[in-house]
């Protein structure tokens, strides 16, 4: 059976909005599962080129035992993603992030 | 008012996520979990059936209503009709609403897939009222009297009568739905049949590729109820035709 995070997931959605927003491209790598989702296929170096002032967490749903933010950066350009996390050897990660 | 809304145009507050029906049967399957929630692989299942239904109702509210407003050149009964049906979908929306909040949970804490909404978007009155008043709400006489009986295992009454007053409605609105289908068609085979077929397609989504099957209420995802469908009037050939449809389903 998969270990359990102990910090709860909303934090970790929360971490990784602030590690875009600070432009922290090894926090943001690290907040990812080895093979990351994404869509479109380059969306993180759509992120790095981008400037975001700050955050929205706009929702939040359960699919079974992962979680989906909705997570709008406002900036100069304002973007809004789903960011799906699971739970990988006791720790919450991304494993997938859509723009919407 | 625009008429015939498409499929990307339903509106909703900002916390109510949408997430297509296939990207959810995917994430779901990841995780070594069945497309659709089981009572005996989710421990969440009354809280996410309860949720689907939710914002089923809400879609189905939305769904009589641009009826009243897509179609004129239709009898002044049938607008007054789907005008009633709007009336009984907000008072459901009302009482699950309540009911999510009964199993703690709130609208907002699963995603809405829309699908019931897709259907709501024919262009013709009749194939409007054979997908939404025969399809979707037949498959609201099972997922209804499939949660009633859960609730009655459960011991739950307030969820076993609540369900119970909202599976009466549904009942006359797949006989009203009926009831336009032929008399909208009168004279015109053609047409009926492709509102028929237009029914059978929406049936066929709504067996979520084997989800709904004939089964005990707390082992399959849908259960088909022969006596909520009788009730409603559809015919033993047409609930025989559903469950064999179902069961190929499973096998796609």
């Amino acid at each position: 059976m998969t270990e359990q995070p102990t910090v709860p997931v909303e934090q970790a959605a929360e971490a990784h909005a602030r590690h875009i927003i600070a432009g922290d491209r090894a926090a943001v790598h690290q907040d990812c599962a080895a093979q990351v989702l994404q869509e479109p296929p380059d969306l993180y170096a759509q992120l790095g080129a981008l400037t975001f002032a700050r955050y929205a967490v706009l929702g939040h749903v359960r699919i079974g035992s992962q979680h989906v933010f909705k997570i709008r950066y406002f900036g100069t350009l304002t973007m809004t993603l789903h960011h799906r996390f699971g739970a990988v050897d006791g720790q919450w990660l991304l494993l997938e992030s859509e723009r919407v | 008012m625009q008429k015939f809304l498409q499929k990307e145009q339903l509106a909703r507050e900002e916390h109510i996520m949408y997430i297509p029906s296939d990207k959810i049967f995917q994430i779901r399957t990841e995780q070594g979990l069945p497309p659709m929630a089981l009572p005996t692989t989710d421990a969440d299942f009354i809280q996410n059936r309860m949720h689907g239904i939710c914002v089923g109702e809400i879609e189905a509210m939305e769904g009589a209503g641009r009826t009243v407003c897509d179609f004129e050149e239709v009898p002044w009964e049938f607008t007054l009709d789907m005008a009633r049906q709007v009336w009984d979908e907000s008072r459901h929306t009302e009482i699950y609403e309540r009911l999510l909040r009964h199993v703690q949970s709130k609208i907002g804490e699963y995603p809405e897939s829309r699908i019931l909404w897709h259907c709501a978007c024919a262009e013709d009155p009749a194939a409007r009222v054979a997908g939404v008043n025969r399809g979707l709400e037949g498959l609201a006489c099972d997922v209804f009297a499939q949660l009633i009986q859960l609730a009655k295992k459960l011991g739950d009454p307030i969820i076993e009568r609540a369900v119970d007053f909202v599976l009466a409605d549904e009942i006359t609105h797949v006989r009203m739905g009926s009831i336009w289908m032929r008399k909208l068609t009168e004279d015109d085979p053609a047409r009926r049949q492709m509102a028929l077929d237009f029914q059978h397609h929406i049936d066929e989504l709504f067996n979520f590729r084997g989800g709904r099957q004939e089964g005990p209420a707390d082992q399959v995802s849908i259960s088909i109820s022969r006596e909520a469908r009788k009730m409603a009037g559809f015919t033993d050939e047409e609930i025989d035709r559903l469950v064999q449809a179902a069961s190929a389903s499973v096998a796609y």
